[in-house]
């Protein structure tokens, strides 16, 4: 077999499977080139794994090792074939014996019948009963032959074959089909084999027939023969009638035509009991199986397979910086300061939650109330009353739940400009935490402020104002 | 189709733009996120892909710092009176020097604001509104793009999200959409994409497409997430380790054995499941498991196991059946009935007594087995439920680890009385009677998984 050759549908879960289970067991695989590759296949998750796996097991042996075993397990099925009609017509031979002995037409029947009937029923329980195709019950042919196959390569990459191969086809009982197919055409080869002996044995030598009991009544054998025949004969085999079954009860039916009868008898039975059930039954699932595999799906759910999606079908990609940021960055400063020793001392509010008072209370008799400084025109308007008028001292109440930014810190020190002496002022929040204070510190640290400038304590900041008063 | 949807993701300093790129990406190591000003100084761009074909690209832009200066600058570049639309204020703008110095991280979006198709203005919805994000918005509208504000950080009890609706309705913005990027909502992602496709009528489809690709990836890695449980529990529960009943010191190592055993194995899982949502690896910390001392019962009767031992015995009787084949031809077909009989129960007995013989005989020689606890399952149950919700609403912005607490309260998982008191699940009980679970697979073994994921819904 060609190894480069394309690989079926099933061979391809196949190995996705197989790369699934070594990959959870031994880590993820290298697999920086074959993922690069399996993103040009369609963006399918399933298909991008099958692609990166075959890749992957390319690389690992393992794709030559499921093609090797590919070629092994139809050679041994080839070789188990012939083998089932040999033995099939050995049985025949076996059965019949060398012409010596007449033949005992039940025991007969049933050194033909007996084991195939034995292992068809196990299979319909295993099938119909045991369900969910957990059990291969019945299909220990085919059980045979998959051990047989691996039997020959010992290789640790041909063990784990097997087991990958039947967690694919666990579900959807694929395994019990396909293992099905394989007994049941192995079963259908050796009876066919056995219907050929039989009746190249009964072409070329002389059998007796007869039947013994020593317990039964004579007609319990009348009636069996007629049973069975009745499928046989409307296929047109001969049936033997009452008289000659009673007859061959007595003595060993020699007869011209109760041998034919016991004969047609005898084929009929092998060809509708044996033959028809089995060619059926390979048919049935030998269509189940293909029907299977070309529903087959691998299970996307498995966490090893959710696992590579980001990687071979990302939800996103960068795609990286597209306007860089500038080597310096201008921070808000002090542009100059016009020290006001007198003047008032204000007080002025910088984007304050709605939830804080304002004005604090206690600081209206210390300080006059310049006015929350929000917007553009509240803060020219600020800004052209200190220009008239420099406060000696300024408190710029914050809210320390806020970002400090640019344009905040930037009024600050345009404030500070103006001011004698400028103080920021972290009003108390109501759920008590300390905000962003940290934040406010850093920025206000490149503010030229005094030190302690920030304070967050209302006492200080009043004994502050008093101070000034 | 149209041209890839480009969308600017704009706001003022410190909003959690980079963090929204986070999450809608899933990619928790986007830019740079950090509590603080200007975080983000430069513009990166995120593209978003259902189906391998790129749908939306997203751009992380620096945050607006200044726009009350800014809107003064350009009033005075060109007076509202005067005739130039909203572009070309900015145009005219971003061709000054201030652009390139003052106003450098606002000319940033600005410009990128131009070059995309809409933008998602990301608000902080715990900052009150004041007259600057006012001015902000009065900038970016004079770009003439769809403006779609997101408000970011709902779930904190401080958020005044009415106050937001309020304001941004009196600027004329009425789609507005919650998401917060630290705890999104299970449909957040979903309304956002379907209120930018009203937004962006011609990119429909494309929206779609990602809403319902996004919706299919987190249903698979829910299931996903519920198998790796389930092969955590099924795994804990068929670990069976044999142990020297008289021998006390080998006993001692054995608990031990088995307790380092439970907390790997746990955080094994723990990982997987990080990895599975793209969370960093110490994205979540277990408390080490109070582990009691395992369990002493054997369970060689117990039902599983014999109903187990009958399946045994009837794959038994087929291989024995054939085997009766080969006998037969060698006694040349007079004793088949009997041989293929005999060897059926012959091949049913040998098959059974391999696989049990060993535990029989370990009990014989006076050895016990060791398994890990009812209640220690029915923890690390619980405590992977808690991690499987808070994973399924936590954002990639998120910084904070999630604490897997060493025993769940019933209050924080409602819907657990079946794990706490009820019987345990039957795939748990097949689990215990099944030794070779704990190391390797089996079709059985993934039958049970499937099953107790299924349980763990």
């Amino acid at each position: 077999m060609n190894p480069a050759a394309p690989l079926s549908k099933l061979e391809h879960r196949w190995l996705a499977e197989l790369v699934r289970r070594h990959e959870s067991r031994h880590g993820r695989l290298e697999d920086a080139v074959e993922l690069a590759e399996a993103r040009r296949a369609p963006p399918d998750l399933e298909t991008r794994i099958c692609r990166r796996a075959e890749l992957l097991s390319t690389r690992e042996g393992w794709r030559d090792a499921i093609v090797r075993w590919h070629g092994r397990a139809r050679l041994t099925l080839a070789f188990a074939c012939v083998l089932a009609l040999v033995l099939g017509t050995g049985t025949a031979a076996a059965v019949l014996g060398d012409g010596s002995r007449p033949v005992n037409v039940v025991w007969a029947l049933g050194g033909l019948l007996g084991v195939h009937l034995f292992s068809l029923l196990l299979w319909l329980f295993g099938t119909l009963v045991a369900g969910r195709g957990r059990t291969r019950g019945g299909s220990a042919l085919g059980t045979v032959w998959l051990r047989l196959v691996s039997v020959f390569d010992r290789s640790p990459a041909a063990a784990e074959l097997p087991l990958a191969l039947g967690g694919l086809l666990a579900r959807g009982r694929l395994a019990s089909w396909g293992l099905g197919a394989v007994s049941h055409l192995l079963w259908f080869l050796a009876l066919v084999g056995a219907a050929a002996g039989l009746l190249g044995l009964l072409a070329v030598r002389r059998y007796g027939f007869v039947w013994e009991t020593t317990i039964l009544p004579g007609d319990a054998f009348v009636s069996l023969t007629t049973v069975l025949g009745v499928l046989p004969g409307q296929l047109g085999f001969p049936v033997p009638d009452a008289a000659q079954v009673i007859a061959s009860g007595d003595a060993v039916m020699a007869g011209e035509v109760g041998r034919r009868a016991w004969s047609g008898w005898l084929l009929g039975c092998v060809l509708v009991y044996g033959v028809l059930p089995r060619v059926l039954l390979t048919l049935l699932c030998a269509q189940a199986w293909r029907r299977g595999v070309s529903r087959l799906a691998l299970d996307l759910s498995l966490p090893d397979y959710a696992r590579l999606r980001p990687r071979l079908l990302p939800d996103s990609e960068r795609i990286g910086v597209s306007d860089p940021a500038p080597e310096r960055v201008q921070r808000p400063g002090r542009r100059g300061h016009t020290a006001a020793e007198a003047g008032t001392a204000v007080i002025v509010a910088l984007e304050l939650g709605t939830d804080l008072p304002w004005p604090p209370v206690g600081c209206a008799a210390l300080a006059v109330d310049g006015g929350r400084l929000d917007s553009r025109d509240q803060r020219r308007a600020a800004i052209a009353r200190f220009g008239a008028a420099p406060p000696a001292r300024l408190l710029i109440a914050i809210d320390p739940r806020l970002t400090p930014d640019r344009g905040t810190l930037g009024l600050v020190a345009e404030l500070a400009d103006y001011a004698g002496e400028t103080r920021v002022w972290a009003l108390p929040v109501p759920d008590g935490t300390s905000g962003r204070l940290g934040l406010w510190q850093d920025g206000l640290s490149g503010l030229e402020l005094d030190e302690g400038a920030l304070m967050a304590d209302q006492d200080q900041v009043l004994a502050w104002l008093e101070a000034a008063a | 189709m149209n041209a890839l949807l480009r969308v600017a993701v704009v706001g003022h300093t410190n909003t959690g733009k980079t963090s929204l790129l986070r999450t809608l990406a899933r990619d928790a190591g986007f830019g740079e996120v950090s509590d603080s000003a200007g975080t983000t100084r430069h513009v990166e761009g995120l593209r978003l892909m259902a189906d391998d074909q790129p749908v939306v690209e997203l751009y992380d832009t620096p945050g607006m710092e200044d726009a009350i200066a800014l809107l003064e600058f350009i009033d005075e570049l060109v007076p509202p009176g005067a005739r130039a639309d909203g572009p070309d204020r900015i145009n005219r703008f971003l061709a000054t020097d201030e652009a390139g110095a003052r106003f450098e991280q606002e000319a940033k979006v600005l410009r990128q604001l131009l070059a995309s198709d809409a933008a998602l203005y990301v608000v902080d919805a715990r900052d009150p509104v004041l007259p600057k994000h006012k001015d902000e918005l009065v900038l970016l509208a004079s770009a003439a793009r769809p403006l779609l504000p997101v408000l970011n950080f709902v779930a904190s009890p401080a958020a005044r999200a009415d106050d937001w609706h309020a304001a941004l309705a009196r600027l004329g913005l009425h789609a507005v959409v919650r998401f917060d990027t630290v705890a999104p909502a299970v449909d957040g992602e979903r309304r956002l994409f379907e209120t930018l496709a009203t937004l962006m009528h011609s990119h429909r489809p494309a929206l779609e497409a990602l809403i319902a690709d996004r919706e299919e990836e987190a249903e698979s890695r829910r299931l996903s997430a519920r198998r790796l449980v389930a092969e955590l529990l099924i795994e804990l529960a068929a670990r069976r380790d044999l142990v020297d009943a008289d021998d006390d010191a080998a006993l001692r190592t054995a608990v031990h054995t088995l307790r380092e055993t439970v907390r790997a194995r746990e955080q094994a899982c723990v990982e997987a499941l990080l990895q599975l949502y793209r969370f960093r690896p110490d994205d979540a910390r277990a408390a080490e498991l109070p582990l009691a001392d395992g369990r002493w019962d054997d369970d060689l009767f117990n039902p599983e196991t014999l109903r187990q031992m009958g399946i045994r015995l009837s794959t038994g009787v087929a291989a024995g059946a054939a085997a009766g084949v080969g006998i037969d031809l060698m006694t040349g077909g007079i004793t088949l009935g009997a041989a293929a009989a005999l060897g059926a129960v012959a091949g049913g007995l040998w098959q059974t007594f391999g696989h049990y013989g060993e535990r029989i005989a370990a009990r014989l020689r006076g050895h016990h087995e060791l398994t890990v606890d009812d209640a220690i399952l029915r923890l690390v149950a619980l405590r992977q439920r808690q991690l499987l919700t808070a994973l399924e609403g936590r954002g990639h912005a998120a910084m904070m680890p999630i604490e897997l607490p060493q025993a769940v309260a019933p209050e924080s998982d409602p819907d657990s009385a079946d794990w706490r008191e009820g019987r345990l699940p039957d795939a748990l009980m097949l689990a215990r009677a099944h030794p070779e679970w704990a190391d390797e697979g089996d079709d059985d073994k993934d039958d049970a998984e499937r099953s107790l994921a299924e349980y763990l819904r």
